[in-house]
């Protein structure tokens, strides 16, 4: 009985304070350049998998715990040259965990050292690098860390607002000249309190949701599928070295409720929203009616102002009973925003029959037939205007339809 | 009814009187001075500050003032050209300032918070050049730190200090200042390194007087937001990072909860170099004792 008695008492404190989690992520640097970016091009990173033998993604594998878990990270470092750390980007542990080279320790080639920290307040948080920053960072040194309410349940937090569907989206950029075999092998003094490093000019090419960009921001896990009504909670991060604004169209009803881990004292209604560096919040968004849009996001230097680069993803509303959706994995289609030449690549082209092109207030820009055909198209939009425009594609009978919208630049 | 209105005013008057005790005139000089900004590679580059005397320091001079104070203020300028000075966010002010000449300025602060002052003569060239220092009121006694942020292209200072012009969309600064420096000459300005006890209550002011838009990050605590020139909707948040637009302030509050030395840095990861090297920008160090 009082064995019994104990057991429940271990049970019931495990779940109400959480639980001992004990988690591994390993480092590495990939010099053989594998990660294909939106054009095909092909970029070495370096990184932190889940996997002795997985390739580096872009960005790191998402840590997910529960608030009040006892987490102990290992970082093992199989990576060789420069030493490699974990900052737990706003979790507030100690001096120890930190990931501070020069204040903490860091961990040298086939070392495995451990973090250990108590999940904080349910909210989006970032894990980094913390050696010589700027050039871990943008060589691939990032990912989420999601600390979930104790009883995983979908709401924001304990207490807070419930949700239907979550999605995470970490911004960042890329410049392929930071990604060169002689940054990624720098020089490294292990005795110096912070190794000094020069830094080339920082011009990215690339303007990135989760390591992916233009048609690659299609990717079922980034963009928005709900139904009328759903409340969708999005975690936004950046992690870049460029601001961001978001704009969400209208009538999504966005709601800015947290940031940086903690809820906002006052919820913020509005349809844009400003994240710098390092920064995250959270949104909740809800449609009442169908709708097929976009969520833009304008990149934009610090130092100027000026907007270097806006992707899209699309986000589609449909009523709880509505026509049945393609899969937007069946095609690929870029650049967008276009200048010229719209690309349509099918995957599996028997499906798709006719495309039109519409403009923002309904009117037919144009109509391609016997998409069926060919597997690759290229529309000519050279004489059509700047501005935003959608495209629709149809099956044979017409029961199946998916609209995107593009941008005439 | 009497006694309730006796009351009333007795209370009103002993709340006026608080807020008396701590107000009173505050007389300051600002010299306006020319010179150059030694950076953190050793190299020059033209700059101009707002100097508490007739010498020249790299660090634009802090007006500390508590709320309701009035700031009896001599503006004294040594430049061979005509500055204006202005305070952002208070009307009224804006006054030419003469080549070797002085003007004087009188002005009550009734809101705590944190103040720009600046020139504003062709803006925002002269305090691009270093012409933009800030003004604290205070309404507490807590410890408090003062940063003014500031980016430097250092070829666009020889260039603009010689009547020269520039494309403002092409701005590619090299140089990244707190109060005047950088890391790690940062780490001597004891207005800068946050130092305190766990437990305390720190106040940190924070003007950005650059063109560029800061990302601040604080390692090991989140701070509130006390005071923000540009967004008091944002008063009462509790974060790690905190956006700071061109000409705009912030004060943050921060209460630690554990001892420890913890970076404080700016998270456009380009703002912690000089010259290109890392980590030679706005890097600073917050050292809470148990």
């Amino acid at each position: 009985m009082k064995n019994i008695f104990f057991i429940l008492c271990v049970i019931f404190s495990s779940s109400l304070f959480g639980q001992i989690v004990i988690d591994r992520v390993i480092s590495k640097v990939d010099l053989s350049p594998q990660y294909e970016l939106y054009d095909g091009s092909l970029v070495s990173l370096m990184g932190y998998t889940k996997l002795i033998g997985g390739a580096i993604d872009l960005p790191a594998p998402t840590l997910y715990y529960n608030e009040g878990d006892s987490v102990n990270l290992k970082l093992w470092n199989l990576s060789q040259n420069a030493p490699h750390t974990i900052h737990l980007h706003g979790l507030d542990v100690d001096q120890q965990n930190d990931g501070v080279p020069s204040l903490s320790w860091q961990v040298h080639h086939n070392e495995t050292k451990t973090y250990e920290f108590i999940a904080p307040h349910p909210g989006t948080y970032i894990y980094h690098c913390h050696v010589v920053t700027p050039i871990h960072l943008q060589g691939g040194m990032y990912g989420m860390l999601i600390v979930l309410p104790a009883d995983s349940s979908k709401t924001t937090w304990t207490g807070g607002y419930t949700y239907d569907k979550d999605y995470s989206w970490m911004t960042s950029e890329l410049d392929t000249n930071w990604h060169s075999d002689t940054l990624f092998n720098h020089e490294h003094d292990t005795t110096a309190a912070i190794m000094t490093m020069e830094i080339p000019i920082y011009e990215p090419q690339y303007f990135l949701v989760n390591g992916k960009s233009e048609q690659q921001l299609n990717d079922t896990t980034i963009s928005i599928s709900s139904k009328t009504n759903e409340v969708i909670y999005l975690r936004l991060a950046n992690i870049g070295y460029h601001g961001n604004k978001f704009s969400f169209p209208s009538s999504l009803n966005a709601k800015i409720i947290s940031s940086d881990g903690r809820p906002l004292p006052m919820v913020e209604i509005s349809d844009s929203l400003l994240i710098t560096p390092g920064e995250r919040y959270g949104v909740l968004l809800e449609g009442n009616s169908a709708l097929i849009d976009s969520i833009q996001i304008d990149y934009f230097n610090l130092n100027s102002g000026v907007v270097l680069n806006s992707q899209n993803i699309n986000i589609t509303i449909q009523n709880a009973i509505g026509i049945e959706e393609l899969s937007i994995n069946k095609f690929k289609l870029y650049p967008n925003p276009v200048k010229d030449n719209l690309t349509i690549i099918f995957n599996d082209r028997e499906t798709i029959v006719d495309a039109t092109i519409f403009s923002a207030e309904g009117k037919i820009i144009k109509s391609i037939k016997g998409l069926q055909d060919k597997a690759n198209h290229k529309i000519n939009l050279q004489d059509v205007p700047r501005g935003t425009y959608f495209i629709q594609f149809k099956n044979q009978s017409g029961s199946k339809i998916e609209s995107h919208k593009i941008i005439k630049h | 009814m009497k006694v309730v209105f006796k009351n009333f005013l007795c209370i009103a008057l002993f709340l006026l009187s608080i807020n008396q005790v701590h107000a009173s005139s505050v007389n300051s000089s600002l010299y306006i001075i020319g010179d150059s900004l030694q950076t953190v590679n050793a190299g020059k580059m033209p700059y101009f500050t707002f100097n508490k005397t007739n010498s020249f320091s790299q660090k634009n001079a802090i007006i500390e003032l508590n709320v309701g104070d009035s700031l009896n203020l001599w503006i004294h300028n040594t430049d061979s050209i005509d500055h204006i000075f202005d305070i952002k966010g208070v009307v009224g002010i804006n006054r030419i300032v003469p080549s070797g000449d002085s003007v004087n300025i009188i002005h009550q602060f009734n809101t705590a918070g944190l103040y720009i002052y600046y020139d504003s003569l062709n803006f925002p060239v002269y305090s691009y050049l270093g012409l933009a220092g800030s003004i604290v009121v205070k309404d507490n006694n807590h410890s408090s730190f003062f940063w003014n942020t500031k980016e430097h292209q250092s070829s666009w200072n020889e260039s603009l200090a010689t009547g020269g012009s520039v494309l403002w969309n092409d701005y590619q600064p090299d140089f990244f200042t707190i109060n005047g420096l950088s890391h790690p000459d940062i780490i001597t300005d004891p207005q800068i390194n946050i130092v305190g006890n766990v437990g305390d209550t720190i106040l940190v002011y924070i003007a950005n007087t650059g063109r560029g838009m800061r990302s601040i990050h604080f390692h090991g605590y989140h701070a509130e937001i006390k005071y923000s020139s540009k967004y008091p909707s944002h008063i009462g948040r509790s974060k790690d990072t905190f956006p700071i637009h061109s000409m705009e302030t912030v004060v943050l509050q921060i209460v630690p909860d554990k001892p420890g030395e913890y970076p404080v840095h700016e998270h456009n990861l380009i703002a912690v170099t000089g010259n290109s090297f890392y980590p030679n920008g706005m890097f600073s160090i917050t050292n809470i004792q148990p």
